[in-house]
């Protein structure tokens, strides 16, 4: 089995990364690198604004950021001009369930042929920890200081509401708590590029990841923060798969 | 030739540019490019994207964009409202070419159905937020406007950049003859962008990815201010009706209304000898030098626009807001929807002028 043990060269570069201690996005990127190196072909991504900017520079392949929420329709206009150009957009949950779920959501209802990876760690945290649409009953950010209330609603688990779509051919949820999940990112990712390269619909990776800048927690009790998650709000697995389906079409 | 409205002579000149993709959201009175893109971009061999909103429209075609080919869209005001957001970062950001046909409808708001210029201000300054300029052309007819989508199209890609082809609802609607080239196959951009070497864009990411590098973002933003000049320079467009070496009237007029006042200036000129129309034809850039050539020897110049006074402020700037003879700069205009007959028109300017002329004399008179 193919381990993300040894960084790879291609993502992390000289300088190494510039995420806090404990961010789970490098764990994506390390994974992303070797999900590339193995697909063999120019990956062109499409990069949000979020903490998902800190991979810019990381990133193995051309990347365009744009505009906050629209990085999947952003990337679903460059491969209805280029279909066989393999096209990832990465977001985090703020532009994927927030800012830009319209642009989400019809992304998916048309089905357009792109991956779109979703970093999710329950914040708005590249401006500093507010509260997202992914923030959880109770959590404590910067604008719901004495914790989520109903008030403001719920957890939105967008991965669940999009999956119902036809459009969406694969969707998963991984998370970053442990080594053998970290390795499933891996695998989750590598079955995403499939669906992409096979010309299937949307392929969604979402991943929860801690964040223990702005969970004010220890590294070590972000990841069981995570775990956590995982058993409630963001069950890990596969939401959706309907690559038999296509095949026999 | 052919016959039809100014809205489906956008999309046979889109096709005859090469246009590869069309993304939009329907909106009054550019709904029907909206339809006719949907039947004739995919007869022949285009990309056509029904979008859920203006935002990804914009969004579909700055993709489209970045992806090498010639892209589209067309909305109102409204629409263009929403656009703002993309075309900054598209356009201003990342320097990426890309075409807006905006049919106005007068009104802030939903407004009204009927024909504006008050998109003028938003069209000339940019759109969206930030050190941005969008060049602007302003078509007076169906076939002006099919000759400014081809022409938006070569713009935009010489020089980088959204070009705007700001219409209005009696262009968008009208129907009569235009000419058109047949449909040319979409040619693909060199980019460099797309074949793994891990290019950056924008350009501004690119150069400061550790975020502080201010020296390197200031030589970005000062290449996007010299290419903002030399287009201020190289492309300013307007059109001159009248005697050379200037006259006693001269109105400045653009886009529809400014063939209203063609039709209006054999009634003017009984009145003032010569009366002329200066027309710019691009909004931005403007077309200071020529308008204040054309009005160097005007006793009386009147601006009429579908707005409240919107091209007034750029006239009355690039006049130093005054006529050559000190008089000031006159406005008449049509608000709520509606545009003059060309006799309404002539009335107007005359009433504007014979007003300025009572209180220049009365002036004197103290």
């Amino acid at each position: 089995m193919r381990t993300v043990s040894a960084p790879s060269r291609l993502v992390l570069g000289d300088e190494g990364f510039d995420f806090c201690p404990g961010c789970g996005y490098g764990s994506v990127l390390l994974a992303l690198g070797e999900v590339v190196r193995e697909l063999n072909r120019p990956v062109v991504f499409i990069i949000d604004i979020g903490c998902v900017d800190f991979m810019t520079a990381h990133l193995p392949g051309d990347v365009m950021m744009g505009p906050h929420g629209r990085a999947s329709v952003l990337a679903a206009g460059y491969k209805r001009v280029n279909p066989d150009a393999t096209v990832c957009a990465i977001q985090g949950d703020g532009a994927f369930a927030g800012i830009g779920a319209t642009e989400t959501l019809h992304t998916a209802a048309r089905g357009e042929p792109i991956t779109v990876i979703v970093l999710n760690n329950g914040v708005l945290a590249d401006t500093g920890g507010q509260m997202a649409p992914t923030t959880t009953a109770g959590q404590v950010t910067t604008t719901t200081p004495a914790g989520r209330t109903a008030e403001f609603g719920t957890a939105v688990a967008f991965l669940e509401m999009i999956a119902g779509l036809p459009g969406v051919t694969y969707a998963e949820r991984v998370a970053i708590s442990s080594a053998p999940r970290i390795r499933r990112v891996h695998r989750a990712l590598s079955a995403a590029f499939d669906v992409q390269q096979a010309g299937g619909g949307l392929s969604v990776v979402e991943v929860v990841s801690p964040c223990p800048t702005h969970w004010r927690q220890e590294p070590a009790a972000a990841w069981e923060q995570v775990r956590e998650l995982t058993g409630s709000s963001y069950p890990v697995g596969v939401v959706a798969d309907r690559r038999a389906a296509e095949r026999r079409r | 030739m052919r016959f039809g409205t100014g809205n489906r002579a956008v999309v046979d000149a889109a096709l005859a540019a090469g246009c590869k993709l069309f993304a939009g959201y329907p909106v009054t009175p550019a709904t029907e490019i909206l339809e006719a893109a949907a039947s004739e971009f995919p007869r022949h061999g285009r990309v056509f994207v029904p979008a859920e909103g203006e935002m990804a429209a914009i969004s579909l075609v700055g993709g489209g964009s970045l992806g090498g080919y010639r892209c589209m869209t067309a909305t109102s005001g409204l629409g263009l409202s929403l656009m703002a957001e993309g075309l900054s970062f598209y356009s201003g950001m990342t320097e990426l070419p890309g075409v807006i046909v905006v049919q106005q409808r007068w009104g802030p708001g939903d407004g009204s159905l009927g024909p504006g210029q008050d998109c003028y201000q938003q069209a000339t300054r940019g759109v969206g937020h930030g050190d941005l300029s969008l060049i602007v052309l302003a078509p007076k007819s169906v076939q002006e406007l099919a000759d400014h989508v081809g022409l938006a199209f070569e713009l935009a890609d010489r020089h980088h950049m959204f070009v705007l082809v700001l219409g209005d609802q009696i262009v968008a609607m009208t129907s009569e003859q235009y000419r058109v080239g047949e449909p040319a196959e979409p040619v693909r951009r060199v980019t460099g962008f797309g074949r793994g070497d891990r290019v950056i864009l924008p350009e501004l990411v690119a150069v400061d990815e550790k975020a502080g590098d201010f020296d390197a973002l200031e030589a970005v933003a000062r290449r996007w201010e010299a290419k903002y000049r030399q287009v201020r320079s190289q492309e300013q467009r307007a059109e001159y009706t009248g005697p050379a070496g200037g006259c006693d009237l001269l109105v400045v007029a653009q886009g529809s209304l400014a063939r209203v006042a063609e039709c209006a200036l054999p009634e003017l000129s009984r009145l003032w000898p010569g009366a002329s129309l200066f027309r710019p034809v691009t909004l931005w850039p403007f077309p200071a030098d020529a308008l204040g050539e054309a009005a160097s020897r005007a006793r009386h110049v009147v601006v009429a626009e579908l707005s409240m006074g919107q091209m007034h402020a750029d006239v009355a700037a690039a006049l130093a807001g005054r006529s050559p003879h000190g008089r000031e700069v006159g406005l008449v205009n049509w608000l709520g929807g509606r545009s003059p007959t060309p006799s309404q028109f002539a009335q107007r300017v005359a009433e504007c002028v014979a007003g300025s002329s009572r209180e220049t004399s009365r002036a004197g008179a103290r």
